[in-house]
């Protein structure tokens, strides 16, 4: 259901302003840390928008609503996992690794910690859980697109797609940072306005309440506990501390600024998350019966003025842009950093190592997109991404960061790797491919249960041993 | 009113006042650069 000719038109201005911002950027890429964290230069409400715009894609949007409409309120009860994680990491997480200076990524915090042996790991499961994230969104962002235009599939992620990659690779984190903070505010207006449009034709609240089944309205539905807990551990894990989220924390002026920009963000997120609820439950009485996914596309087209149609299509593809270009940004630079540098040419300079990341931006951009579109059931594979995250590297880093001040190393370097690997094996194993979760324990419990133990034995026998070889650990650089 | 009402609207008005407030932040953090 292609749109009016002045809503597409409001949807190709945002993407014209969108790469102006991107162009106006590349000027103020001078160096490696321009590109990588935007010279660490980004105040609380700009951190706050960003992580707001980063957070917030295919998923938190169109899949949310798609959530709500099937299942009716309980879904905001599992994102409630996702904002206490936030908060948390916002208070404790986030500032302790703004307070260890001169880093890029996680991979940089696992080496000073857990030498060698965790940044390559680190570097390598970063970069496979980005780069799936980043294909995910690419098809997404196309076939909101497809919808829009009435382009076929593949014009349209390419279009979607070679817009991101152009002005990520022109200015890096700052360009994403600049779009960010453009696309959070035509988002957030944009689909609380459709929200409240919404539900101002259902009858508002009384309307909700009068025509929406029990379970709908229920805070668990009829998810029983083990489908609620699995749910709320993916949302409280899924993402945690994800290194697109990291490199915001490392762009900001200080770890105070770091503190207050991801806490407020976190907060903020419980109440956004309530507008695109009711955006899904207004839509179980207006449109029963069709695909969830279809549910707020044809809410827009079918129930919103044009004009407003055109401002909330492009706040959802804005939305998803905005996560896919710093998801693409933060690929480029953990493959630049943790691999290319650490690994391949630990000699490489400031200029070698932004033309490095620009490179690889280009790559990955247009990999991820041939992938993505080669791929038809990958919007299936998000799950397994997920994998690679919190079972690995969450456990060790979170217990070096929380023991004692950041760059206090009070844990053995021995300890971190064969968690990592115990975590994600178990993981994998005791998933749904091939031991199906047995004991209705969810896979991801169990590998950060594995990792734990695998940490604390290991700990245990090595605390006194002075690490050498690959476990060495790293010192961090100090600012050029 | 009822609490849900409350709930929803105030829902709204804590995102469209966080959209201002970046604006303005924007502008002032545009003007230091």
């Amino acid at each position: 259901m292609p749109v009016s000719i002045f809503d597409l038109a409001i949807i190709i201005v945002f993407f014209l302003i969108i790469l102006g911002i991107g162009y106006y950027s590349m000027k103020k890429v001078k160096s490696f840390t321009d590109y990588a964290v935007a010279g660490r230069s980004i105040p609380v409400v700009l951190l706050f928008a960003t992580m707001a715009a980063t957070a917030t894609g295919g998923g938190a949007t169109i899949g949310r609503v798609a959530y709500a409409y099937y299942s009716g309120v309980v879904i905001f009860m599992a994102t409630i996992g996702f904002v206490t994680n936030q908060i948390f990491t916002g208070l404790f997480i986030a500032p302790r690794m703004r307070a260890m200076g001169n880093v890029y990524t996680v991979g940089d915090m696992m080496g000073y910690y857990y030498g060698r042996a965790g940044q390559f790991l680190t570097g390598v499961f970063s970069f496979i859980y980005s780069i799936s994230v980043y294909g995910v969104q690419v098809l997404a962002m196309g076939l909101i697109l497809q919808i829009v235009t009435g382009l076929p599939l593949i014009p349209s992620t390419v279009i979607a797609s070679v817009v991101v990659v152009a002005y990520t690779w022109a200015g890096g984190m700052q360009a994403v940072i600049y779009t960010d903070i453009f696309q959070f505010i035509i988002l957030a207006f944009g689909l609380t306005t459709a929200a409240l449009f919404i539900l101002n034709e259902v009858g508002g609240v009384s309307g909700l309440k009068a025509n929406l089944s029990l379970n709908h309205l229920s805070i668990f539905s009829d998810w029983g506990l083990r489908k609620f807990t699995a749910f709320s551990l993916i949302f409280f894990f899924g993402e945690a501390i994800a290194p697109f989220y990291v490199q915001r924390y490392l762009s900001s002026k200080s770890p105070s600024v770091s503190r207050w920009g991801v806490t407020i963000f976190g907060v903020y997120y419980g109440f956004f998350t309530i507008i695109i609820v009711v955006i899904g439950l207004s839509g179980a009485i207006l449109l029963p019966n069709i695909a969830p996914d279809l549910v707020m596309s044809s809410l827009v087209c079918r129930f919103l003025p044009i004009g407003l149609v055109g401002l909330v299509f492009g706040s959802i593809i804005v939305a998803i842009m905005s996560t896919t270009d710093s998801i693409l940004n933060t690929s480029a630079v953990i493959f630049t950093r943790d691999i290319y540098k650490k690994f391949i040419n630990p000699a490489a300079s400031d200029p070698s190592m932004l033309k490095w990341s620009k490179a690889m931006t280009i790559i990955i951009g247009i990999g991820g997109i041939i992938v993505a579109l080669s791929l038809p059931r990958i919007l299936d594979l998000l799950i397994y991404t997920y994998y690679f995250w919190a079972p690995s590297i969450l456990p060790p880093l979170c217990i070096s960061l929380l023991w004692g001040k950041s760059l206090k190393r009070k844990v053995s370097s021995y300890a971190g790797p064969p968690a990592i690997i115990a975590g994600i094996t178990t993981t994998f194993i005791w998933g749904p491919k091939v031991l199906g979760e047995p004991f209705m324990l969810p896979a991801l419990a169990a590998g950060i249960g594995a990792n734990l133990v695998v940490f604390i034995i290991v700990q245990a026998i090595t605390f006194k041993k002075a690490p050498t070889g690959i476990f060495a650990p790293e010192e961090i650089e100090s600012e050029a | 009113m009822t609490r849900w009402d409350i709930l929803i609207y105030f829902s709204a008005a804590i995102v469209y006042f966080a959209v201002f407030v970046t604006v303005v932040g924007w502008i002032r953090y545009g003007k230091k650069k």
